[in-house]
């Protein structure tokens, strides 16, 4: 086990920059996420990392250990990809043997290796299997069980959940989680999902255009987002003039006290244990408001219905993090 | 090569990025993952070609000459064997080569990969 370094890492792909001068620490053991929009750079990064890119320039460390020369079969990661790279013609079994007949071991060893990671994945039973005749969701688990075989020293998951269905993904996240906590290797996961991102992960680096935005934790991120981009990226948000507030911060009241705003109710959306209330001020700024049922229930909202709003938190950016699209250092 | 690289495209570089990360080597990989999964096209192609060389006529004819022994594909031989009035053993030729046919049926379904018939 063991941490990863990036030292100012360049990519580029026929004069497109995939990854300008990124440079981050994931510490051993931790579960860490790479959150991006599609083409930010994140499933490069990985990809350096795993050995499966070279970098133009910078260095990648695993643990104290240069790894930036070294190909990808001598780097002690174990990668699971987003259409499950399943090896079709082998059985459950021989996926997961793979690496370990790779390296020769006793027959033995690899059986008895292999049924203990099928049980961690809960495939016992289906080692006979072809990967054919699993689930999306099983196949990945197989995935997962096969890179696990041969004790990497972390795991790089790219968007491993990303073609599941819903539900699925919901599952895998969960036991995804409790995997960790059992066998503790240093793992990151790629995903463009904010939600997946903050569910899964203990520490998510925020990525946009190459550039790494923000680093922290889900509830770091989230309270005190670095910039727009990273404020916008991470959750629903309203956006007023400069100020930027999150539904769940707009306070609703049927009758108007200081500071507050004259709104117009457009429709309201009830979704269990949460309302979605949009609305029009009468400025013309549309606006989203988050309250729990009872909130909504309380001040008997209605379509047309004229209420009284305030933010109980906002947040204004200064000029440099307002526009993360400028360079910048860091 | 008709039959190889479009399989090649469909089943991608993923496996084998996965077999590299594994520990694998390059020969490793093709050996393990590359060929067993294009192995069902290989066969096809390799089929089809020879009994393309088996069956081929006008080419052969015109080309290199129909020397006995040396340039003779099956049906130049049974040609020569009807020319000559030896029917029985044109018959006997064209047998043989139906039965060729026939191997290369049953060879093929028999080559048959597992993960297609699941």
């Amino acid at each position: 086990m063991s941490g990863i370094t990036a030292i100012d890492v360049t990519k580029r792909f026929n004069g497109f920059t995939a990854l300008h001068d990124v440079s981050v620490t994931i510490p051993e053991g931790s579960l860490t996420a790479l959150l991006g929009p599609s083409g930010s750079g994140k499933s490069t990064l990985l990809r350096v990392i795993a050995g499966l890119e070279e970098p133009d320039a910078g260095q990648v460390l695993i643990g104290s250990e240069d790894v930036t020369e070294r190909p990808a079969r001598a780097r002690g990661v174990g990668m699971v990809f987003q259409h499950y790279a399943a090896f079709k013609h082998m059985t459950v079994y021989d996926n997961v043997a793979f690496g370990l007949t790779i390296r020769k071991r006793p027959r033995a060893e690899i059986g008895r290796r292999v049924h203990e990671l099928l049980e961690l994945v809960q495939l016992e039973g289906l080692a006979k299997r072809y990967p054919a005749q699993l689930s999306g969701g099983q196949r990945q688990r197989m995935a997962l069980a096969r890179a696990l075989a041969v004790e990497p020293s972390v795991l790089l998951l790219d968007e491993p959940f990303g073609a599941l269905d819903a539900r699925v993904r919901k599952e895998l996240r969960a036991w995804l989680r409790r995997l960790h906590d059992e066998v503790h290797v240093t793992t990151i996961i790629v995903t463009h999902d904010q939600e997946e991102a903050m569910e899964v992960a203990g520490q998510i680096v925020v990525l946009n255009d190459g550039r790494i935005e923000q680093v922290g934790s889900p509830r770091e991120l989230y309270d005190s987002p670095a910039n727009e981009f990273v404020m916008t990226f991470v959750g629903p948000v309203n956006r007023l003039g400069e100020t930027f507030v999150r539904p769940h911060d707009v306070e609703l009241r049927l009758e108007p006290d200081e500071g507050s705003v004259e709104a117009m109710v457009e429709r309201v959306v009830h979704l269990g244990f949460e309302a979605r209330v949009e609305l029009v001020r009468d400025d013309g700024q549309h606006l989203l408001a988050q309250l729990t049922q009872e909130e909504a229930e309380q001040l008997e909202l209605e379509r047309g219905q004229i209420v009284y709003v305030r933010s109980s938190r906002e947040t204004v950016f200064s000029e440099a993090a307002r526009h993360p699209d400028q360079p910048r250092s860091g | 090569m008709r039959e190889v690289v479009p399989v090649l495209r469909e089943v991608g570089t993923e496996q084998e990025q996965a077999a590299e990360t594994l520990g694998a080597g390059p020969f490793q990989t093709f050996r393990r993952i590359t060929f067993p999964a294009i192995r069902w096209a290989v066969a096809y192609g390799v089929v089809l070609t020879t009994a393309r060389a088996i069956g081929e006529f006008g080419a052969v004819s015109a080309v290199s000459g129909n020397i006995e022994g040396k340039t003779q594909t099956l049906p130049l031989y049974v040609k020569a064997q009807f020319d000559g009035f030896d029917t029985s053993g044109a018959y006997a030729t064209s047998v043989l080569l139906a039965l060729i046919a026939i191997a290369v049926v049953v060879g093929l379904r028999a080559l048959h990969p597992r993960e297609e018939s699941a």
